[in-house]
């Protein structure tokens, strides 16, 4: 475990500005003064420059950027994700509501989840607004975040695990399994029909004692959308 | 009304924020900057779905608050301190779920010095120390990617996608690199103490 100092030493220190106020410094609209003070704290502190490089990354953001990832499955994700946040509130469906504040807020927020919806299809689809499909359907299997429920293996294990299961998914055709390091460095990757899969032989060898490892399941629909994920799982085997 | 700047959009909403007209602005204002956010998310989360839940986040708060917009200010800029608070509660939450902690335990059985030196500094001190030895040994990926995994407590794969890092193993040969420096350096350092 790493010292509680060394993070605190590599953290926002006493005399880092707020976010608030590096967001200033960068747009030139701190008073002179202050503005010199900061110019010599930053230079000098490698966690307010790492604020503003990521400060910068984000303005400078060009859509291009992340095109794979985008016109990847992200795709078919992102607009399933748009159409629950319309269909839900046409169908009267209120799954989702429970994430925003109801009251004198709630116009002016569901503006706001609406206009993301809108804006998810114009980086989609460029500027053209999305086209809302007429049979939103009942509703009954609209939800903000469908999730898959992982079964085995997780926490300690005493053996090495031959075979990972989680709760089938309605509607899914397919799973993706993902095998992966604390890091996410990829460790296997497998694709079945069932809710369970069998580790190859070759996967299992990998599986060492005292070492962790995650996995995580996504569902996928008849035209190979993604229609649920898990969260990462771990487990590690005893030594 | 592509031709106006964001923080002309602002104006003209705030002329008559209930108006269905200067809905229109803000509807404008909010897709230019879609792809932007979720792309941020992404990177951060590493997982669609909790990127496009963490995007919508950011725009409901950014909608709330819009009253608090400085005129002189640039929107991206506001917009991105919004995100950064936000991320920073849901790094939050995530670190009491001991589960989604950062790989803590890594480089948990590798001799390091560094933590043995500082506990013997009090905090202030203790920075400085970490400070000077991370300008003077490490190079600025090494110290940025030092910085967003101990300072942020930022997972490894999410620093790699927010650097652009396009090595075979991301930031986490970088963290090897940068903890052997940072060991050498202390070894030096306690040497003259």
């Amino acid at each position: 475990m790493e010292s509680e100092r060394l993070k605190s030493a590599m953290g926002p220190g006493p005399d880092c500005p707020t976010i608030q106020r590096l967001a200033y410094y960068a747009d030139g609209l701190l008073p002179v003064a202050e503005l010199q003070a900061g110019e010599a704290h930053i230079s000098t502190c490698a966690h307010c420059l790492t604020e503003l490089e990521l400060l910068r990354a984000f303005t400078t953001y060009a859509a291009a950027e992340d095109r794979d990832w985008a016109f990847a499955d992200g795709v078919s994700w992102l607009r399933r994700r748009e159409v629950e946040i319309f269909g839900a509130d046409r169908v009267g469906r209120n799954s989702w509501k429970k994430w925003f504040p109801t009251g004198r807020l709630q116009p002016a927020l569901t503006l706001a989840a609406v206009v993301l919806a809108m804006g998810v299809g114009y980086y989609m689809k460029g500027p053209a607004a999305p086209q809302l499909p007429t049979d939103v359907g009942t509703g009954a299997e609209v939800t903000r975040s469908m999730r898959v429920h992982l079964f085995g293996p997780k926490g300690d294990v005493t053996a090495v695990p031959d075979r990972l299961a989680w709760e089938p998914v309605s509607g899914a055709v397919s799973y993706r399994v993902r095998l992966m390091e604390v890091d996410r460095q990829e460790v296997w990757l497998g694709e079945v029909a069932a809710a369970a899969v069998d580790l190859p032989a070759e996967v299992r060898t990998r599986i060492s004692p005292a070492k962790t490892l995650e996995w995580q399941v996504t569902a996928y629909g008849v035209d190979r959308r993604p229609i649920a994920e898990s969260d990462p799982q771990r487990f590690r085997l005893m030594k | 009304m592509e031709a106006f700047s964001d923080e002309e959009l602002i104006a003209r909403y705030r002329l008559a924020p209930a108006s269905a007209a200067s809905r229109g602005f803000i509807e404008e204002l909010f897709r230019r900057h879609q792809g932007r956010v979720l792309a941020w998310c992404c990177r951060l989360t590493g997982d669609r779905t909790a990127a496009v839940d963490l995007a919508q986040d950011v725009f409901v708060k950014a909608y709330s608050n819009l009253d608090s917009f400085r005129s002189d200010a640039k929107f991206t800029t506001w917009l991105y301190v919004i995100a950064r608070n936000r991320w920073r509660d849901e790094l939050r939450a995530r670190q009491s779920r001991p589960r989604e902690s950062p790989e803590a335990e890594m480089f948990a059985d590798e001799p390091f010095d560094v933590n043995e030196a500082l506990s013997s500094l009090d905090a202030r001190d203790a920075r400085i120390l970490v400070q000077r030895l991370m300008f003077d040994v490490l190079d600025e990926t090494e110290r940025r990617v030092m910085t967003l995994h101990y300072g942020d407590e930022m997972r490894l794969d999410a620093i790699t996608a927010m650097l652009g890092l396009t090595n075979a193993s991301g930031a986490k040969a970088y963290i090897v690199s940068a903890r052997r420096k940072l060991q050498v350096a202390v070894k030096r350092w306690k040497a003259n103490v």
